[in-house]
């Protein structure tokens, strides 16, 4: 069955991640009732990650859910999709990071990248994504000039930079992704691709995110993140594999042992933009970035584990197929 | 009264703008009033703050907002001061207070007889950022009068990064609001509510 702009293997696949949500809703659902019910131990009850739990799946139903409509309506949707998101990002970074008022104009700056970008995107120019950062360093360099005093110009325009790097270039890359042709005998295209990172990277973390709760003593790196653990990290790297593993075939160009290994990749990169945006948070005081995804935190909490994966799945294929 | 006009504009510019372009983060909603008469008190950084204060209400609600400005700067007759009165329910008030003029605080007074919704800003003026300046005794004066109506302490946190003094063009950043405990006239001294209101406002810088 083919729904507008989706090959049938991606309407299955996407069938797939409502049909695990579904899964888990349920899950949490019978557990409760029938805790209520029948008097079950009362630790489900009284567990301190049930009302947390039910948030975070309540989001991801409306995550998944805008995702599935933004590649069902094609890429000028997935591209509008992903402006916003970096838009969304960038205004949670900014709203968190100490700024004077005289950096006020590099703020528009970072903002005027999100349509230059994402434009170049659309009309094709894929080197955008290369061409932003400098773009903003120019910018910021005009008004450092015309302003005619350097003080603390390398700490704010690093501000700026850090914003525009994450939020917009290294997440712009997803559009990069959904914008790759389908190549002959490989009929899911852009957005198979978009949906297999994005995918892997997600599963990655809530595996993380299950394991290091109940499993996970030793922390891995409690200086930067302390609720991770290495359990926590193990299940994520393998459930990123696995999925690979079984995705990979379906709905990308890559063969079943490619995809467990840039799966496994993935999941490492994966590890390093959250524990690279952890470090941030910690740096800037903040807990989560923002509370726009109830139970996860700020869209920047929920999608740090991309912000080096895109990027490094966008080069693998262009270089690679 | 509603205010049809005020309530279409909110519904369709002004909760959407500030929710959804700008952000806001609202700590102890429950606090705020569903409905009139009630006195709402903020500190004061940017022109942006009554648009963010207009965003915590519902639509119906905040067709009763009636934010209260100085005569001088929304004068009548001018552009700016339509859209402050008509749009933003804007009463004015004389700065200075002249005995010919009569009970300056008359135009709010009647305000919450008709049930509306009265924003303050005790500061008198837009201050420094993260620092409360002294309260302007009105908002005392007016609790006094009506000591069963609410007064609530509104926090606004980061609208001077959104809009600071000075500037035109606003910055989407997220906003802060936290919601302080409702409190009325009960007899005393009006320099301690004062105090005790200017307290309340500060906690949340």
């Amino acid at each position: 069955m083919t729904i507008g702009a989706l090959s049938p293997s991606l309407v299955f696949v996407l069938t797939g991640v409502f049909a695990l949500l579904l899964i888990a809703t349920s899950t949490v659902g019978v557990a409760v009732a029938a805790t209520r019910v029948f008097g079950g131990p009362t630790w489900i009850l009284a567990s301190p990650i049930l009302p947390e739990l039910r948030a975070r799946l309540r989001s991801w139903w409306i995550m998944a859910a805008s995702f599935s409509v933004c590649l069902l309506l094609g890429r000028a949707a997935s591209l509008a999709f992903l402006a916003l998101v970096s838009f969304l990002v960038l205004r949670e970074y900014l709203s968190v990071t100490p700024f004077h008022a005289s950096d006020r104009m590099g703020l528009f700056v970072a903002y005027a990248m999100i349509p230059l970008q994402y434009g170049w995107i659309a009309r094709g120019h894929a080197e955008a994504a290369a061409m932003v950062p400098i773009a903003t360093l120019a910018a910021l360099g005009a008004i450092v000039a015309m302003r005619g005093a350097a003080r603390d110009f390398l700490r704010s325009s690093a501000l700026v930079i850090w914003g525009v790097l994450v939020a917009i270039v290294a997440l712009g890359h997803l559009a990069l992704i959904v914008s790759m042709p389908a190549s002959l005998g490989y009929i899911a295209g852009g957005p198979g691709l978009m949906l297999f990172v994005v995918f892997v990277c997600q599963i990655g973390d809530v595996a993380q995110y299950i394991a290091g709760k109940s499993l996970g003593r030793r922390r891995a790196v409690p200086g930067i993140s302390p609720n991770k653990t290495v359990a926590g990290y193990a299940g994520g790297l393998a459930a990123s594999a696995l999925a690979a593993a079984l995705l990979g075939p379906y709905i990308t160009p890559m063969s079943c042992g490619e995809s467990l290994a840039i799966g496994a990749a993935l999941g490492l990169l994966g590890c390093l933009g959250g524990l690279t945006i952890s470090a941030v948070k910690r740096d800037l005081g903040v807990k989560d970035m923002g509370q726009l995804l109830p139970g996860h935190g700020g869209a920047l909490d929920r999608a740090d584990s991309l912000v080096f994966a895109a990027p490094f799945f966008y080069h693998y294929l262009a270089l690679a197929h | 009264m509603r205010d049809r006009l005020r309530e279409w504009c909110h519904r369709i510019v002004v909760r959407p703008m500030i929710r959804g372009f700008f952000g806001l983060r609202v700590t102890h909603g429950e606090r705020l009033p569903r409905t009139g008469p009630a006195i709402l008190v903020a500190n004061h950084n940017s022109h942006f703050d009554t648009l963010a204060l207009f965003a915590l209400f519902s639509p119906s609600a905040a067709g009763l907002l009636r934010s209260v400005a100085a005569q001088d700067y929304f004068r009548s007759g001018s552009l700016i001061g339509w859209i402050a009165r008509r749009l933003l329910g804007v009463i004015t008030v004389a700065r200075a207070w002249r005995p010919a003029e009569g009970d300056p605080l008359a135009g709010c007074s009647a305000a919450l007889a008709s049930g509306e919704i009265l924003i303050l800003y005790p500061e008198g003026t837009r201050g420094t950022p993260g620092r409360m300046s002294e309260l302007k005794a009105g908002v005392a004066y007016l609790a006094r009068r009506h000591p069963t109506v609410p007064v609530i302490p509104i926090t606004l946190d980061g609208v001077d990064r959104v809009l600071p003094k000075g500037a035109i063009i606003p910055l989407p950043l997220r906003v802060a609001a936290h919601v302080g405990r409702p409190r009325r006239w009960a007899g005393g001294d009006y320099r301690d509510f004062m105090a005790e209101l200017r307290a309340a406002l500060a906690s949340a810088v």
